[in-house]
């Protein structure tokens, strides 16, 4: 975004009318942000705290989302999850999305022998099986929500570098860049300051999907055991441990499902917005 | 552009590729903590039964002899036999291989059956409500585990309805094909999100640009301009996203393979890093390589058809 | 000394007297969901209980357990008798017995079949029949000569391991080693068990038929089996294979999450089996003095015991279980033979368990680790627990999810501090699990570092001991001994969840857990 609030034309159209739906996805990721940093002003018990005599309760005024299988408030957990999945969201797209933004401009740009070395790089990481690379990594150093920062942004910067590259490719051949060429800028100064901006958006776009993925990840990665580990709270691992209680006690999954979907939608419009941002500046 | 020479650079350029994967993998399964002997025989086993089936296997040589064993064996075509199943990984390879990439493929189809057309329909109705509904729809799809969503499938369509099998493979053509619906359905849902989503943004960004108001200027008719200009531009990016999911499908099939009972390789991968089963773990990790790199090639080809700038 | 077993006899007919209340119908395939497929179909070879629990079905032992699991019933010898010194079981072998291809059951084979599990580095199983010193056949009988008297002997019989195999074809298997020709016998055995294997498509289903020359005669005087076939399928997550039992698709489910017994015990269309078995849960503690250099504190015996204490085990069982386990009396299950205590072990007490912490000299606790395999429910469940329950005594507990063969490799090194651990016996006597839990040279009581001197001068003695009520004095005291200093926190006891369509009758699962489908019938 640093990127997006560089280029001067889109400070002064942002200035004068935001997108709607950057609005409505940007207050839904402000109030979850907030939260995440704050989750004991709103839970109302602590999240470890269990009570044996109120094992897979129904909804009720005391639990409102009822309790899982240990007796813990689904509630109070859902809220402190967002603590985590938000963590998850941003850290485990960040350094690909960054990453994978520079490199994928850089090689667009420069073609040639940088674009083939480029490709055979891609070639080994998109085929290298990633559970294998997860396994390892968390066999090595552990399980913890660290270690699969670590597994996934091994891979996932090489999405956003073809994007990005492609992209490029395509913008360097338009009129613009070529004029760009004509007045003498440096290259780095048209691949960041004119190429990239027009040549982001679907990387820009796929980050916000991305962020929803992380989070879906961590509960497949919960699934075999490999995500946050007990007793944090966290919608994957929630969800996982609600799969046997799909029949009987519904509340235990589902309410952190809502919350991935609402998060997943305030990082969607999020990224729509930008999109439509960035376009209404051309 | 000419199509041949270009494809078998390619292929040329994936040898080494794939050899070093192997290297990679061959010494990354070997890291691991653990090794077959204790994996296979338990809690139980004694030191005199592990050290025993370890020197069996040749895992008490040095690394490179191993290694060098190893590549002279795959020369022969052999890939060595698994430890926990004692069958030749090749034959491994050949049941289990055909199965993922039919559920692959079908997922494949079914995203991109999925995404295209209500990709465009979101984007011609641009925030209204078809648009609202359709990212609604595939938000919540985005949102689901597939452990989820496929028990979920399986609970409405396989036992309540009664319209497909509750797991399983099946047998004959047809009735893979039966069985596999759920499974593809659940893997393709979120590959179909994806792809939607950047579509989406990819024709609202194309059809507001200049070339297309220039075509529509010089009077193409409006369905012209839209297969010619507006699909041809936005799809570049949707087949780049495309090609690395594909990767990301074959190698992420095992969560849908373990809830639909099918027996793949995903399932086969996976109890194999369990198991410490060195021989199928490489053996696998060269199929799943072969295969992912050559649809990766596909959509490469698909790619330079499009638009022929991107050349490479 | 004849142990022939009137009992199980007695129990044997009256339950067929009280099933024959339906008369048995015969044909039909059943097909039962497991939640993984078997690896290696070699009595002697093989290492995992998803073999071991389905092998009896397609080889045949000398003798059979009885359905309670506990007593032994002739099989393919009528009747064994054990000299009074122990060292010579003389049986008499069934005449007319036959392999599934028809060829006759012969002494040789007999002889080759116990020579083989008895090798020594013959698998992993061999400890079980290493009191043999020879076997010897003349015409139907089989004259076993022991090293040393062994009480555990004739259960060994009814043991995988000693499943008859067929000698010649065996050996004209291709292969160049033993090994090498297990492997290839193993993808299509002949042996003479109730059914033979047809079709085998490794990690989805397992197709058995009927085998014509079964010796067994059901209730209505004719040959078992019931069922012309049987089909194993894999469905490893349990919720797909509960959908798959209720949709119909196939007549029986194993491992049950005990999460949907209740849920599953309502269901109409459906019997919830709970089978006695000799599943036992615990927590594996390392008492070494130091692990990795430092000091260990679970190596103060009365840390050990706060721990216990400080175990709400009734609590465990009903977030873990659903009520469906019950609290261990001692560290064998109840269900194994020679198992004495009545009361649980280290009933809940948190002051008791506070006031021991600072005896010891922690009375802030400490802060330690518990291994749990990732992904598994039940041990994620108890690890949260006790994460949980042990805050209370200042123990600051992290868990880790790792998977199997990491554990193992810590285990082994005894570089762990606990882990979550199962048990379940192979073979009906307590000797086997006291090996592996109490007797220091086995595995050093479960790598635990831990040693009684006096629990191992009883193993041995009870190892050759043939008076019955010396030897169960002897497991008395083992078990005393072993439950009060012990290295683990004993949970509970479950039994095996199965799930049974209405239609599927006969099945049993014993407590050594092997799935037993002789008797299987289909109610059409």
């Amino acid at each position: 975004m640093t990127i997006v609030a560089a280029n001067p034309a889109v400070r002064r159209r942002a200035r004068i009318s935001l997108p709607f739906t950057l609005v409505f996805g940007g207050v839904i990721i402000g109030l979850s942000t907030i939260v995440a940093f704050f989750p004991s002003l709103f839970a109302p018990y602590d999240p470890a705290a269990m009570d044996y005599n109120a094992l897979l309760q129904a909804p009720t005024v005391a639990h409102p989302f009822g309790t899982d299988s240990f007796g813990r408030d689904v509630l109070t957990r859902v809220i402190h999850a967002y603590t985590v999945d938000m963590q998850i969201a941003l850290f485990a797209t960040l350094f690909p999305f960054v990453f994978g933004t520079i490199v994928g401009a850089l090689v667009g740009y420069a073609g040639g022998w940088a674009n083939a070395l480029f490709g055979r790089v891609v070639d080994a990481i998109i085929t290298f099986p990633f559970l294998v690379l997860v396994i390892a990594i968390v066999a090595v150093l552990g399980p913890g929500l660290v270690n699969m920062y670590v597994a996934v942004s091994v891979v996932g910067w090489v999405f956003y570098a073809r994007l990005v590259a492609t992209e490029v490719q395509v913008q360097k051949r338009l009129d613009y860049a070529d004029s760009g060429r004509a007045m003498g800028y440096r290259p780095l100064r048209i691949i960041f300051r004119h190429l990239l901006p027009n040549a982001i958006t679907p990387a820009l776009v796929y980050w916000m999907t991305d962020m929803a993925l992380a989070i879906l990840l961590g509960s497949s990665l919960g699934y075999l055991g490999l995500g946050a580990q007990p007793p944090t709270a966290e919608w994957g691992v929630q969800i996982a441990d609600g799969k046997n209680f799909m029949n009987t006690a519904w509340w235990i999954s589902v309410f952190p499902g809502i919350a991935i979907v609402i998060t997943g939608l305030g990082f969607s419009l999020v990224g729509d917005g930008l999109a439509e941002l960035l376009r209404t500046k051309k | 552009m000419s199509l041949v020479p270009y494809i078998l650079r390619r292929l040329l350029q994936l040898i080494p590729t794939f050899a070093f994967i192997v290297l990679v993998v061959f010494i990354l399964v070997r890291l691991l903590p653990g090794d077959p002997a204790s994996a296979i025989l338990g809690d139980r086993a004694l030191d005199a039964d592990v050290n025993r089936i370890n020197a069996e296997l040749g895992l008490d040589q040095p690394l490179p002899v191993q290694f060098i064993a190893f590549v002279k064996a795959i020369a022969t075509g052999n890939l060595g036999n698994s430890i926990t199943l004692k069958l030749p990984v090749t034959d491994l390879i050949a049941q289990r291989m055909p199965v993922t990439l039919m559920l692959t493929v079908m997922a494949a189809l079914i995203a991109l059956v999925l995404a295209l057309p209500l990709a465009f329909l979101a984007a011609l109705q641009r925030d209204k409500l078809a648009d609202n509904a359709i990212r609604g729809v595939f938000q919540v799809g985005l949102s689901m585990p597939v452990f989820y969503l496929g028990i979920i499938l399986l609970t409405v369509f396989g036992a309540g309805l009664g319209w497909f099998p509750v797991g399983g493979y099946g047998e004959g053509f047809l009735d893979h094909v039966h069985h596999l619906i759920l499974p593809a359905l659940t893997l393709a849902l979120s590959l179909a999100a994806i792809l939607m989503r950047n579509l989406r943004a990819a024709i609202i960004g194309v059809v507001g640009a200049e070339y297309v108001d220039f075509a529509r200027a010089k009077g193409l008719r409006p369905r012209l301009i839209m297969i010619r200009h507006v699909l041809r531009n936005a799809l570049i990016s949707t087949v780049t996203l495309f090609g690395l999911s594909i990767g990301t499908l074959l190698g992420g099939a095992v969560i849908t393979e373990t809830v639909f009972a099918i027996p793949g390789a995903g399932r086969l991968m996976i109890d194999s890093i369990y198991g410490r089963d060195y021989p199928v773990v490489q053996g696998m990790t060269l199929a799943l390589a072969v295969c992912v790199s050559l649809t990766f090639l596909l959509t490469d080809i698909v790619q330079a058809y499009l638009d022929p700038r991107v050349a490479r | 000394m004849k142990i022939v077993s009137i009992a199980a006899i007695a129990a044997a007919l009256l339950l067929g007297v009280s099933s024959s209340a339906m008369a048995v119908e015969r044909g039909g395939t059943m097909t039962y969901a497991r939640y993984a497929d078997s690896l290696f179909l070699d009595p002697v070879l093989n290492d995992a209980n998803v073999d071991i629990w389905v092998l009896s079905n397609i080889y045949d032992t000398l003798l059979l357990p009885t359905d309670d699991g506990q007593g032994v019933q002739p099989g393919l010898a009528t009747e064994w008798k054990t000299s009074d010194d122990g060292l010579t079981v003389t049986l008499t072998l069934r005449d007319g017995i036959k392999f599934s291809d028809g060829s006759p059951i012969t002494g040789e084979d007999v002889k080759w079949s116990l020579e083989r599990a008895a090798k020594p580095d013959n698998g992993i199983w061999q400890f079980l029949v290493a009191s043999i010193a020879s076997v010897a056949t003349e015409g139907n009988t089989v004259t076993i000569t022991l090293a040393h008297p062994d009480p555990a002997f004739i259960s060994a019989l009814t043991v995988f391991n000693t499943a008859i195999m067929p000698k010649a074809l065996f050996e004209a298997t291709p292969g160049a080693t033993d090994a090498e020709k297990a492997q290839a016998f193993g993808e299509h055995p002949v042996g003479s068990g109730p059914f033979m294997l047809a079709s085998w498509e490794r990690g989805a289903t397992m197709k058995l038929v009927k085998n014509p020359y079964y010796w067994d005669k059901g209730e209505d005087g004719q040959p078992l089996p019931y069922l012309d076939g049987l089909n194993f399928e894999v469905i490893p997550d349990d919720a797909t294979r509960i959908l798959r039992l209720q949709s119909g698709e196939v007549d029986g489910a194993e491992f049950i999450p005990y999460a949907r017994v209740e849920e599953l015990k309502g269901a109409e269309n459906l019997n919830m089996e709970m089978f006695p078995s000799t599943r036992v849960q615990y927590i594996s503690l390392n008492v070494r003095p130091q692990i990795d250099g430092k000091d260990n504190p679970l190596s103060n015996p009365k840390v050990r015991e706060a721990l216990n204490y400080a175990t709400n085990k009734e609590a465990i069982i009903q977030i873990v279980t659903h009520g469906v386990g019950t609290q261990m009396t001692s560290f064998m299950s109840t269900a194994t033979p020679l198992h004495t205590g009545t009361d649980p072990l280290y009933p809940y007490d948190l002051d008791k368990a506070k006031a021991l912490m600072a005896e010891a000299g922690f009375p802030d606790g400490f802060s330690t680790s518990l291994l749990v395999l990732a992904g598994n429910q039940d041990e994620v469940g108890i690890g949260t627990a006790v994460q949980q329950m042990w805050g209370a005594i200042g123990v600051k507990l992290e868990l880790q999810q790792v998977d199997n063969a990491t554990r193992t490799q810590q285990y082994r090194d005894g570089t762990m501090q606990m882990r979550v651990a199962a048990w379940t016996d192979d073979i009906a006597d307590p000797n086997e699990i006291t090996s592996y839990f109490a007797y220091s040279p086995t595995i050093d009581a479960l790598h635990s570092g831990w040693k009684s001197e006096e629990a191992d001068k009883l193993f041995e003695a009870s190892q050759s001991e043939i008076d019955p009520t010396k030897r169960a004095e002897e497991y008395a005291r083992i078990q005393e001994i072993f439950n009060t200093t012990g290295p683990i926190v004993p949970l509970y006891e479950t039994p095996y969840p199965v799930a049974l369509s209405k239609t599927a009758m006969g099945f049993n699962q014993i407590p050594l857990g092997n799935n037993i489908f002789r008797a299987a019938w289909l109610d059409k």
